[in-house]
Order: structure tokens, then C-alpha cells, then sequence
């Protein structure tokens, strides 16, 4: 009984140590855009979302400049506050922010345990901050919406995956790079322009979509949506639902190290422009599609080593497949890598008609 | 107590003086008849005994008989039992069971003849524990009536009964039932030496000895089952448990059970196994949820809103906007507005009760979102949380889910997720500490007895429910002997 007593006591005391958070009080951030300040401060943008009982959204941006993006909290006064970043989708930064590094901001999400660890960190091309404030008609604010658009990208689109936790790791992770997409704002939309890629936290480089939906393919076994394929003779034929199988394959890792990637593919053909598809039509197909991933791929391949820089986690491979690797002499070793790709295509239905 | 005390201290000293002191009592009779040759005199009770029996069987008797002594009269009545005492407190004693005394000559010596009235309402179907399938045979409150429907349904030789009278003024009999060999010698000893200990003035009801039988008497959790079907009793004593009946009580106990026990329908026999065990499974998750589901909404609201899917924040929060209450408070509200319909229904005639339920449950649920007092989602939440608990098929059971709610929300609203955790751990501690007549209370979950699993979650066929419970620690374990399979008679579509 005493213990009793006692340990409902101390429930009790411990009753001021909790933070209470109450849902409808607290304003809920689902964004937050970073764009450089003036004297080296950072510029945040956010987006607020009221709710009325009609379930009508509202947004309203508010935006601040501190040192840190902790500091920008107690400059956003004209909010109240806890300011919650539990529910936290999307990190966007501006291209200049993105090339000057972006992990002493990203630290700061990946310490508090509020945060989750899906929130998708994406780049603007042009300002973060105009991107969050304009007032687009979407039915759930900014924020809801791009993570939803990215979401959406990565399990039925062409885009490879990619969120804060995976930033984290490829980052700190040896013989790797992380890679983001890319965003720009047009008039009445937003719109994803391609996958920005990292020396480090610092952006240096973008893929296209059309290289960002062959890097999706080679980088490892993945699921794409839809891809307009152009063929020799200038018809097109649609790819859908492409699944690619790869393996990564380094021999000698330590002393004369040489690469080898494995494509396999499978996909439908759910359109073609020319007359009939014939089964020769569909081998041509598959060949063009073939030569094209690993041509597409050859080239990439090169110019991450002229950057200096391994999305694919090649390093991480190599690592794991030779005894006592030694990432040092890799390093050296890397810019002079010989790859080799190995594309094989499969085409399996094309309709229910033939 | 004062005035039992100070009655028993002036005992009267012989029959005279005890037919005097009982003749303060309208229905008390002492009818002398004083003709010359047969004078005799009747003492008894006349709201106690059968007047017809009376005037039929004894009366005739008495003035036929030529013989003069006790001993001859004896011979002669048709009745059984029959004593001579004269031994004072013992006569005063079955006077007040319903006997006759007949006294032929002046002195102490009577005779006792037992002719007692039984009045008891008809047999009918059990009320609390209603089952769509199984006998519809409740127990009623007539002890014999009672025994008689078990002995019924087990006539087997082994069936025990063994009778102690408890209560110091009420002098209610209880009878243990229970079959020998398979319950377990020590439990029965348990039982029977914790009723002989019982010291208590007026037992109303079985639940009272239910209460004092207990192990733990502060606990929430009932530890033994009180109910009213009587193939459940019977279903339970050929566990190896035993039966507490008890004279004026409609309800009988079964002990000793486990946690397990209270979640088990005995409708669930009835049905086939697979789908018993798919009810048993739903009834569970209900009883779970029925407990966590308003703390939950408390702890998540207050602390956790993380935990809530992007698409269903704005409904939520939209819900809740106009509320001027923290969630506790709405949540307490709500509650206690549906704990007292279940009071008032409870109170109620049943017709009454009806129309108190449509009142309560829609014009005071739906004007409460109205007015802006409770969420219309916590309003599903609270709704579904009380049908939930109304799953359980002991009543006891019921009202134990519906009170472990409210500390559970007090946790809630002080810590958070951690404290529904927390109390979660209380709930389980004490579980796992708790006994039944000495036996775990969370039994075959802890100490684990994987060979009782074949009836506890779920329940297997009969065919493999072959071994008795090893809970239970009877000496007889199996239910059937193995029998070689017969060979499968091959019909028609089975032909190659």
C-alpha cells in the first residue's frame, strides 16, 4: 500500500515535467523553406494552416531571419507558440542555400525526437521562401501537398528515394552521396525538375528528369511508373511500370578495382505510335530501351567521378564486398574507376489485344 | 448488533419461558388441546409451515393414536426425519426452520416433525447471461430447486455436495458443490475451511460470500464468477472447479477461475470452434479497446498529436475547434454522462429504461456536439467504447472494464502515452500477483501452461481438448480415452 501511495505521488510531481501540446492549440507546421539571409543569417519561411469547423483550410507564410533555425523560433513572434514540428513533411532550400551545405540546418531536425524521420528535403530553384509564401489553391496548404507530391513521385513516379534519414545516412556514410529533388515554382504551379546531387551537404550538380528516372534504375532495384521512350526509326513507345533488378558487382576492391553493374528489366508497353507492334518491334524495343539505359548510365557514371561524388553508393558496395576494404587508396581510385553495364530487357505485355 | 447480544444473553431456561419469549411474534402458535383424553400441544412458525401438510398428515394422527408417548407417535407419522429433543436451543432452532414440535405430557421432550414450506418463484431463463444458443435454465433462489438442476445435468455418483450454514443471524445454508477427483482436493479444503471461517451477521446474496471468499478483497478484478446459467456451473465443475450455492441467491460462484475464464462465453461451446474462437478473439480486442480507446484519445490529443495522419488532423482539429474544454475534460464528461445512463437504465423498469436510453444517448450525444461540449469523434469514441465493454459475458467483469477507464484517463492526461504504459504495468502487476483460491489469476498466459491454451483465446475441437485443464491440479486429467479412429466410410464422390 505504501508503495502504492507513494508511486501515485510521484506520478503526480512528475506532472509539471510534461509539455502538454494540446492539438488544437498548437500551430502545426507541415513545411519550412530556408533561404539566405542578410549577414549570413538564414531566412526561414513557414506556412501555417488553420482550421475552421467547416474544414476549410487556410494558410497564412510567415517568414523570419536568425543565425539558426532554432533561433528563428523565437523571431516568428507574431505566432503563437509551442511551435510543433512533429508533423513536419517538407524541408526546402534554395539552390544559393544548398550550395553553401545544408546540414548544420537538417542537424537541428535530426536531433529533436519530435521530428520525424520521413520528412523529404527538397531544393528550389530560385527562392524557398516565394515557393512557400504563394498562395496556390491546394486543398490541404503547401505542405501536405508537396509531400504528397514527392511521395507520390517515389512510389508510382520516376524518382529514386529519398527522405531526411536517408540524407543523414548517405552524408555521413562512407563511399556514398545523398541526393534530393529538385523544385521550381511556375506561375500556377509547382513543378519537380530533377534530383540535385551532393559533394557532402553541398549541392553541387542536377540530374534531369530523364536522367533522374535512369539513375532511379541503376541505383537499385526499384519500381518506376512511366517512361516515353524515342526509337531509331522516330516512333515512340510507352514503357510502364518498369521494375529493374540490380546488382552491383566489384572485383579487387583494394588493389585494381573494376565495376560492374547488372540491369535487369521488365516492363509493358502501353503505347506505341507506329503501326503494329509486332514481336520484332517489341525485340527492337527492348534493344533501344537497353542501349539507351546503358549508355545513359556510362555517361552518369562519369561525370559523378569527374564531380568527385558517388550516389550510387559504389564506395558503400565495394566495401562490402572485399575483406579489409581501404577507403583511402578507394578514394584515389574512384575518378579512374572502370565501369561496365550490363542492361537486359524484357518486355512483358503490351495489351490485351495483339 | 446490541439487540441480538442482549437477546442471547437472556436465554430462556425451559420450554415455557422459550414459548413465551417467541410468543411476541404474531405468527408464532402454541395450540394446546386440552380434551381429556388426548391432550397434546403444537408449537411452530405458521408463516414457516405448510398448513396443509399439517392438518393432513399430522393432525389425523395425533388424534387416531391411542398410545400416549412420543416414541409411538413417531411409528406412525408419515413423514420422515423425524426426532424426539429436548434439548432447548437445538428445538428453538428447528422450530425456526419450519418443524412442528408436539409435545404429549408437560416436560421438556418434543417431538420434531419437519414440515416446512418451500415457495419459490418458477424456473427461467437466465436474464444477465442471455445465450441465443444452449439451455435457456436459470438458477433461481430455492437451494434445493438448485441442487436439483445440477445434480440433474452431472448424475454421476462423485458429484458432491457438501452443506455449511453461514451467517450468524441469517443462518443461510451454501452448499459446495463439486466432482470428486477432478477438482482438486486442496481447493476444495480452501474453500470449505474460508467458509467455516466466515463470520458475518445477514449473507443477502451469494456476492457476499463471493467478496469475503476472495483472495484479494482490494481488488478490481473479480476472482470468481458469479453466474446464473447452470451449464455453465456444471461446464465449470468438470474443469475441476467447484460451485458455491447459496440459499436465497439466484446466483451461483465458481472458483477457482482465471483471467481468461472471465472473457469466455459459455455460448462459445455451443458454436462451432473456429468461429467460438474467432468471437473469442473479437471480444477481446474489444475489452481492450473499450478501456484504452478514450485514455488514448486524451494522451494523443494532449501530448501526441504526431501520431495522428496528416488527413485526419483537419478533421480533428476542426472538430474540436469551437471546444472550449481540454480533451480531459470532454472525455470525463462524456463518460460520466454514459456511466450515468447505464446507472439510470439500470434503475429503471425496463420500459422506462428505453426511452431513457434514446433520450440519453441521442438528444443528450447529439446536442452535446451541438452545443459544442464534445468532439463528435470522441462522441464514436465513447459510443464504441461502452458497447465494447457490454461484450463482456460476466457481469462483473462489465463494471470492472468501466471503472479501470478512469484512473487509466487520469494517467493519461498526467503523462501521456507513458502513463497509459504505466498503468498499463500497475494493471499487469497486480494481475500476475493476484490468486484464485491460490491459483495464478492470469494462468495459462503466466506461468505459462501452453497445454490449457487449447480452450483459453481461442478454443481447439473436442477432439483435441482431450487432457483437463492443468490449472485446475485435479487428479483425473484426461476427459476421454483415445479410441482407434474408425476407418472413413467411403461415400460415393470419394470414389477414384
Amino acid at each position: 500500500m505504501k508503495y502504492v501511495c507513494s508511486l501515485l505521488l510521484f506520478c503526480f510531481l512528475l506532472t509539471g515535467c510534461v509539455a502538454e501540446e494540446i492539438i488544437d492549440e498548437v500551430p502545426i507546421l507541415f513545411i519550412v523553406g530556408y533561404d539566405q539571409g542578410e549577414n549570413g543569417k538564414v531566412k526561414g519561411t513557414i506556412s501555417l494552416q488553420t482550421f475552421d469547423p467547416n474544414q476549410e483550410v487556410e494558410t497564412r507564410a510567415f517568414e523570419a531571419e536568425a543565425y539558426t533555425s532554432k533561433g528563428l523560433r523565437n523571431q516568428l513572434s507574431g505566432l503563437p507558440k509551442p511551435i510543433s514540428i512533429g508533423k513536419m513533411a517538407v524541408l526546402l532550400f534554395s539552390e544559393d542555400m544548398a550550395e553553401e551545405g545544408i546540414i548544420d540546418i537538417l542537424d537541428s531536425f535530426l536531433r529533436d525526437p519530435a521530428a520525424g524521420r520521413l520528412i523529404y528535403v527538397g531544393v528550389v530553384e530560385g527562392s524557398a521562401s516565394e515557393l512557400i509564401k504563394n498562395e496556390f489553391q491546394y486543398l490541404q496548404g503547401i505542405g501536405p501537398f508537396l509531400q504528397n507530391l514527392i511521395k507520390q513521385s517515389v512510389e508510382y513516379g520516376n524518382m529514386p528515394e529519398n527522405n531526411i534519414h536517408l540524407f543523414d545516412y548517405k552524408y555521413y556514410g562512407d563511399g556514398m552521396d545523398p541526393v534530393t529533388p529538385i523544385l521550381r515554382m511556375e506561375e500556377t504551379e509547382v513543378k519537380i525538375k530533377g534530383l540535385a546531387l551532393y559533394d557532402d551537404d553541398k549541392m553541387v550538380g542536377k540530374l534531369n528528369l530523364d536522367e533522374m528516372f535512369i539513375f532511379a534504375l541503376i541505383n537499385k532495384s526499384f519500381s518506376a511508373g512511366l517512361y516515353e521512350l524515342e526509337l531509331p526509326d522516330g516512333e515512340y513507345a510507352n514503357l510502364q511500370k518498369i521494375k529493374s533488378k540490380v546488382k552491383y558487382k566489384v572485383e579487387n576492391g583494394n588493389t585494381d578495382p573494376s565495376l560492374n553493374i547488372s540491369v535487369k528489366l521488365n516492363g509493358n508497353i502501353v503505347e506505341y505510335t507506329g503501326e503494329k507492334l509486332t514481336k520484332e518491334k517489341k525485340t527492337e524495343i527492348g534493344q533501344t530501351f537497353e542501349k539507351k539505359v546503358e549508355a545513359q548510365g556510362l555517361d552518369m557514371i562519369a561525370h559523378f567521378q569527374t564531380l568527385g561524388i558517388d550516389p550510387f553508393s559504389i564506395g558503400d558496395h565495394a566495401r562490402s564486398q572485399t575483406r579489409n576494404f581501404d577507403f583511402k587508396k578507394w578514394d584515389e581510385r574512384y575518378p579512374d574507376l572502370p565501369v561496365t553495364i550490363d542492361v537486359k530487357v524484357n518486355i512483358g505485355e503490351s495489351g490485351i489485344i495483339d | 448488533m446490541k439487540w441480538f447480544k442482549r437477546g442471547a444473553s437472556e436465554k430462556p431456561s425451559t420450554l415455557e419461558e422459550m414459548v413465551k419469549d417467541l410468543k411476541q411474534s404474531i405468527d408464532f402458535v402454541s395450540y394446546e388441546n386440552k380434551e381429556s383424553d388426548q391432550s397434546y400441544r403444537l408449537i411452530y412458525f405458521a408463516s414457516l409451515i405448510d398448513p396443509e401438510q399439517l392438518h393432513r398428515d399430522i393432525l389425523p394422527v395425533i388424534k387416531e393414536c391411542e398410545s400416549k408417548s412420543l416414541e409411538d407417535l413417531k411409528g406412525i407419522l408419515p413423514i420422515e426425519n423425524i426426532e424426539i429433543q429436548s434439548k432447548l436451543s437445538l428445538i428453538q432452532e428447528r422450530l425456526l426452520e419450519g418443524h412442528v414440535a408436539i409435545q404429549l405430557s408437560r416436560g421438556q421432550k418434543v417431538l420434531l416433525v419437519n414440515i416446512s414450506l418451500r415457495k419459490s418463484r418458477d424456473l427461467s431463463a437466465p436474464e444477465i447471461e442471455f445465450s441465443v444458443m444452449g439451455p435457456k435454465e436459470g438458477l433461481v433462489e430455492d437451494l434445493h430447486t438448485n441442487m436439483n438442476l445440477i445434480r440433474r445435468r452431472i448424475p454421476h455418483p462423485r458429484l458432491r455436495m457438501k452443506e455449511i450454514t453461514v451467517g450468524t443471524v441469517s443462518k443461510t445454508k451454501v452448499v459446495v458443490a463439486f466432482i470428486e477427483g477432478v477438482a482438486s482436493e486442496q481447493n476444495i479444503n480452501t474453500v470449505m475451511q474460508r467458509l467455516e471461517d466466515l463470520d458475518f451477521d445477514i449473507i443477502s446474496d451469494s456476492s457476499f460470500i463471493g467478496q469475503m471468499l476472495e483472495d484479494n478483497s482490494f481488488s478490481v478484478f473479480p476472482q470468481m464468477i458469479d453466474t446464473e446459467r447452470t451449464d455453465r456451473i456444471t461446464g465449470h465443475m468438470n474443469f475441476g472447479a467447484f460451485a458455491i450455492l447459496t440459499e436465497g441467491s439466484s446466483n451461483a460462484l465458481i472458483g477457482p477461475i482465471n483471467f481468461g475464464q472471465l472473457l469466455v462465453s459459455f455460448e462459445d461451446y455451443y458454436l462451432g470452434w473456429n468461429i467460438a474462437s474467432f468471437f473469442r478473439i473479437v471480444r477481446m480486442i474489444a475489452i481492450l479497446a473499450s478501456i484504452i480507446a478514450t485514455p488514448l484519445y486524451v494522451a494523443v490529443l494532449t501530448y501526441h498529436y504526431e501520431l495522428f495522419p496528416s488527413k485526419l488532423l483537419a478533421t480533428l482539429i476542426s472538430s474540436r475547434s469551437d471546444i472550449p474544454f481540454s480533451p480531459v475534460i470532454e472525455v470525463f464528461f462524456l463518460e460520466v454522462t454514459i456511466d450515468l445512463l447505464r446507472e439510470a437504465g439500470a434503475r429503471m423498469p425496463t420500459k422506462v429504461g428505453q426511452t431513457l436510453g434514446i433520450v440519453g444517448g441521442i438528444v443528450i450525444g447529439t446536442a452535446a456536439v451541438e452545443a459544442s461540449l464534445t468532439s463528435n469523434i470522441l462522441l464514436i469514441l465513447v459510443a464504441l467504447s461502452a458497447l465494447a465493454s457490454f461484450t463482456t459475458p460476466v457481469y462483473r467483469m462489465t463494471n470492472t472494464i468501466r471503472f479501470l477507464r478512469y484512473p487509466l484517463i487520469g494517467f493519461a492526461q498526467f503523462l501521456g502515452l507513458i502513463g497509459v504504459a504505466l498503468f498499463g504495468l500497475f494493471i499487469l502487476t497486480h494481475m500476475i500477483r493476484l490468486t484464485s483460491f491460490g491459483n495464478p489469476y492470469l494462468a495459462p498466459l503466466y506461468p505459462p501452461r501452453i497445454k490449457d491454451w487449447y480452450d483459453s483465446f481461442f478454443r481447439l475441437p473436442y477432439v483435441m481438448q482431450k487432457n483437463r485443464f492443468q490449472f485446475f491440479r485435479g487428479n483425473q486429467s484426461t476427459r476421454f480415452e483415445d479410441k482407434k479412429k474408425k476407418a472413413k466410410h467411403s461415400l460415393d464422390f470419394d470414389e477414384q
